[in-house]
């Protein structure tokens, strides 16, 4: 209960020699066994791995160039030489989904990157000068972006800026910054009244190592779990955008685009649509699971000791 | 010849409940909490003052003002003859590297993502002008788990994995890592059993004994802070009562409410001492305290001048101050 | 010679969780004569909650009694079922008070709700061939409300428990608990959370209630001084076992056992300013890895080979006073070395 330690000091070792830390190694192998422990969470990770790979192995995991037309054999059911089929200009569908994969994680990431990153850092700044001006400003920006549907902001941006991946991202990530801000600002609101809080400033610590020390880890436990979950949306709304026609522009193959495309031979080629659909359910699914477990894995007081 | 290390003046501390507009428009007064409604003490280097009172008394508001983790309204409160609440930024920082406080919570006091070493080197480490390696560092953090009975491998555990004692000492730890001149220990063996209190009073005597720290001992529990403080105050409503050393406050307890509490206290032995005296009613809210006495309305001495008229802080001689009327007659 | 109230015998229990198994209680015999208040001390771990829990069989799925008997007015309650236990024991003849009055109210809900809630349930089980229709909850919720000395009932009884101070609060629990029913009165730390002058009323009020009523008490407390005023015989634990039990004046003032003798030398009401409290080294152990023999051992001053091998038993040293140490005999009264 007590002098049972989680990784043994080596016999003989100063204990003053050691970093503070512990070895980067120890705490990845510690939570990768945590987040596995986690229902869910070991199949989420195998999923998204698979996807990592597909992404960014996509050249030499895909059987044929996505974008290879063969007119002749358009239309193919699922076979030995298209698992997946081919869709109205032949392509084989089965590397598109592979290089579809790059279009997904690319956005997932780096949507979520962005607006995490901005959002958190208002968040964690408003909230911790609390019932201040920048507070007040920050509260009503974040308000003012919320207020429009989500789908309609990114609509617009990119109907603005025209469709591209870039775009798309940058209308992404714009819609979801206030999300993650709301998020922060709650939690510095009442992790700012802890004890710990109140000892770093009776110890006289500036506000920016309090705020950097001592807050912003405490308050990214709902904020991971938000990065997954929004993660999976993101690449929804990626296909959502597509689909309408707003996304990335063809021929690249994202799985909103094969939607778009696969959507109007429902009756007779089914398998165009069916394969991106379930893509971008399986994405969906496996980035919820992960973050999850990601969660548990990262709060110290859910540790096994 | 005692030095005074903290003098309190006349300090005041009050919040207002209620952000929104209506409160603005209509006054402060209607809902102000009189957290510290004008308290005058000195604490002596090198002793230990105990501060008592129950809930609504201020007591853990007046420490937080002492630090001032919160703003006073008025007062003044002298650490070696400077004010701190008039302290700028430079010489406040220098303040709070003299003064340390230990937490009620003392597991909430510590951030649940740092390991131990790091805890008790973070006041370390800014200290600005002496500039640590990292082996002076960690032999530093070895000799305070070491000075407070605890093994050095926790440097590398993390705050959740620790019984309350032990919890409790790291927070002491923290405390003296600056050798500071002044600590606030806020209720230091709440949560834990009756062995484990012991060794943490245990602890803070030694300590006191070898670096001459001098304490603000607030508590609740009567018989510890008999115990341990030289000095003491009891607090009612924000307002002193009772203040003087610490035997002949317990010996006279000229204050009515100092008699009851301390009568009130359930105790193994009950050597010669008064039977209990029952107050009635409950403790009343700080905000909109009564009109005169603030405790008139449990008081079983009360009489019509209590109501009129507040009473002031009398010297009944040796330094023993009680605020009653009782007194003046 | 009339039967105790309640006795227990070689009660045993375990909480099984997963692959570690900790011992709660170990072979507990005690009991409790009507109208006496019986003390439980002890520290974190000693087992003194999960008695009264088990008393009531409050306890989780995963606390498995492994042998003993509850004998309350000589029926056992462990062998009766859950609904036997609902209807005719818990709340009505054996009630329970617990630490935080503040989570045992429901804050949504008004305390005229919520005590005639109680009202009506505990008179469908009492009458249950003959219900009273016609009776009047409210009315008798504000007697029990006078009777806990709370000031204007009639009016109070409409507040939220947010209205309610913590005393308040645990005044309500008190008159819910206490009727004149009411046999057995279980408190676990009832007072611990409370003010110093409010701790002193609520007790004075338990025990004047008790007396009146007639019911007895298991107060189960960490807080030795309490049990100095409300107990007439007192039950120190360790590590789910009994230590030493006997009169509370002759526990507390001439303790057999070494753990007793040493808590008490601990408490700073025994010692003046300078002087250094008592401090027991060591830790209380985890109850799946208890030491060998008597569970004290490895922290007791006096230890021997023999304790190290032997589990004391409960043993009667004197008329009333029962003590669990191998070395009692041998060791009479010395005084615990300091260190």
């Amino acid at each position: 209960m007590n002098t049972d330690t989680a990784e043994p000091i080596e016999a003989g070792l100063d204990p003053s020699q050691l970093m503070f830390k512990r070895k980067w190694a120890d705490t990845l192998r510690v939570t990768f066994r945590a987040v596995v422990k986690v229902k869910g969470g070991l199949w989420g990770g195998i999923f998204i791995s698979v996807m990592l790979i597909c992404a960014i192995g996509a050249q030499w995991i895909s059987p044929s160039d996505p974008n290879a037309q063969d007119i002749m054999h358009r239309f193919a059911g699922p076979s030995l030489d298209n698992f997946f089929g081919t869709d109205y200009l032949g392509r084989d569908i089965f590397s598109r989904i592979i290089y579809g994969c790059r279009i997904a994680v690319l956005v997932a990431f780096s949507t979520v990157s962005i607006s995490s990153i901005v959002g958190v850092f208002l968040g964690v700044v408003s909230g911790y000068n609390e019932g201040s001006k920048l507070d007040y400003f920050v509260i009503w920006l974040f308000d003012i972006v919320r207020s429009f549907p989500q789908i309609i902001l990114a609509l617009a941006i990119v109907a603005v800026l025209g469709p591209s991946l870039v775009n798309v991202v940058v209308a992404l990530a714009f819609t979801a910054f206030p999300f993650y801000g709301r998020i922060a600002r709650a939690q510095t609101l009442s992790v700012k009244e802890a004890d710990y809080v109140k000892a770093a400033e009776a110890m006289g610590l500036q506000p920016i190592k309090i705020i950097l020390r001592h807050i912003t880890p405490n308050i990214m436990a709902p904020v991971i779990v938000c990065l997954g979950m929004d993660m999976a949306t993101m690449i929804v709304w990626e296909s959502g955008l597509s689909f309408l026609g707003l996304g990335v522009r063809p021929p690249t193959a994202s799985w909103g685009i094969m939607l778009r495309n696969g959507y109007k031979y429902i009756q007779t080629s089914e398998w165009m649509i069916i394969w991106p659909a379930l893509a971008i359910a399986l994405a969906m699914i496996a980035f919820s699971l992960f973050s999850e477990g990601l969660r548990v894995a990262l709060d110290p007081k859910e540790r096994e000791r | 010849m005692a030095t005074k290390l903290i003098e309190i003046r006349n300090l005041k501390t009050h919040f207002y409940q209620g952000k929104g507009l209506l409160s603005k428009w209509f006054g402060k007064g209607l809902r102000t909490v009189h957290a510290v409604d004008g308290v005058s003490l000195s604490i002596t280097k090198g002793r230990t003052f105990g501060l008592v009172g129950e809930s609504g008394c201020g007591k853990s508001t007046l420490g937080n003002t002492i630090f001032r983790l919160v703003e006073p309204q008025e007062g003044e409160v002298l650490f070696e003859g400077r004010d701190v609440v008039k302290m700028d930024h430079k010489e406040l920082r220098k303040f709070r590297q003299q003064a340390q406080i230990i937490f009620q919570d003392q597991f909430g006091c510590m951030n649940p993502r740092m390991t131990v070493g790091q805890i008790i080197a973070e006041p370390l480490l800014m200290r600005q002008s002496v500039q640590l390696r990292q082996e002076e560092l960690g032999q530093k953090v070895v000799e305070l788990l070491r000075a407070v009975n605890l093994d050095p491998d926790a440097i590398v555990k993390f705050p959740n994995e620790f019984s309350g004692g032990q919890a409790r000492r790291i927070g002491v730890a923290r405390a003296i890592a600056l050798q500071p001149k002044f600590i606030m220990a806020d209720e230091p063996t709440s949560g834990l059993d009756i062995s484990t209190a012991a060794t943490i009073l245990n602890l803070m005597q030694d300590l006191q004994d070898r670096m001459d720290i001098t304490y603000l001992w607030v508590s609740h529990n009567l018989n510890q802070v008999k115990y341990m403080s030289d000095d003491m105050a009891v607090m009612y409503l924000g307002k002193v009562v009772e203040m003087g050393e610490t035997k002949d406050v317990f010996s006279q307890m000229a204050h009515p409410y100092t008699k009851a509490l301390i009568s009130s206290v359930p105790r193994v032995n009950a050597d010669g001492r008064t039977s209990t005296i029952f107050l009635e009613g409950e403790i009343p809210s700080p905000i909109n305290p009564p009109s005169g006495c603030y405790f008139r309305t449990r008081c079983p001495h009360v009489f019509q001048r209590c109501k009129e008229e507040e009473p002031p802080l009398v010297d009944l001689g040796g330094g023993h101050f009680c605020a009653c009327h009782l007194q003046s007659n | 010679m009339s039967e105790p109230l309640l006795e227990v015998n070689n009660l045993t229990l375990d909480y099984n969780l997963g692959d570690r198994r900790m011992r709660a209680l170990d072979r507990i015999n005690f009991t409790l004569e009507k109208g006496e208040v019986l003390g439980v001390a002890g520290e974190s771990g000693c087992g003194k909650s999960t008695l009264g829990l088990a008393i009531l069989r409050l306890l989780p799925r995963v606390a498995e009694i492994k042998r003993g008997a509850v004998f309350f007015n000589g029926t056992d309650l462990l062998k009766l079922t859950e609904e036997q236990m609902e209807r005719q024991i818990r709340g009505q003849k054996i009630s329970m008070i617990f630490q935080n009055p503040q989570n045992a109210l429901n804050p949504v809900f008004t305390i005229e709700t919520q005590m005639t809630d109680i009202l009506r349930v505990q008179d469908k089980y009492q009458n249950s061939g003959n219900p009273k229709r016609k009776q009047n909850f409210r009315q008798e919720a504000i007697e029990r409300l006078k009777m806990t000395g709370i000031a204007d009932p009639e009016a109070r009884i409409s507040n939220y428990p947010f209205e309610f101070s913590g005393g308040m609060k645990q005044r309500v629990m008190i008159g819910m608990a206490l009727s004149s029913g009411t046999s057995l009165l279980l408190a676990d730390e009832a007072t611990t959370a409370l003010d110093v002058t409010i701790e002193a009323q609520i007790n004075k009020l338990i025990k004047e209630l008790a007396s009146e009523y007639g019911t007895s008490i298991l107060y189960v407390t960490h807080n030795l001084g309490v049990l100095a005023e409300m107990a007439d015989r007192i039950m120190i634990m360790y590590a789910g076992r009994i230590f030493e039990m006997g009169k509370t004046e002759v526990v507390f003032g001439t303790p057999r056992h070494p753990y007793s003798a040493a808590l008490l030398e601990s408490l700073p009401s025994r010692h003046v300013r300078g002087n250094r409290l008592l401090a027991i080294p060591g830790f209380v152990p985890p109850l799946d890895r208890l030491p060998s023999g008597c569970s004290f051992h490895p922290r007791c001053a006096f230890a021997e080979e023999v304790c190290r091998h032997e589990v004391p038993q409960l043993v009667e040293v004197e008329t009333g006073h029962w003590s669990a140490c191998l070395l009692d005999q041998k060791r009479g009264r010395k005084k615990w070395p300091r260190s």
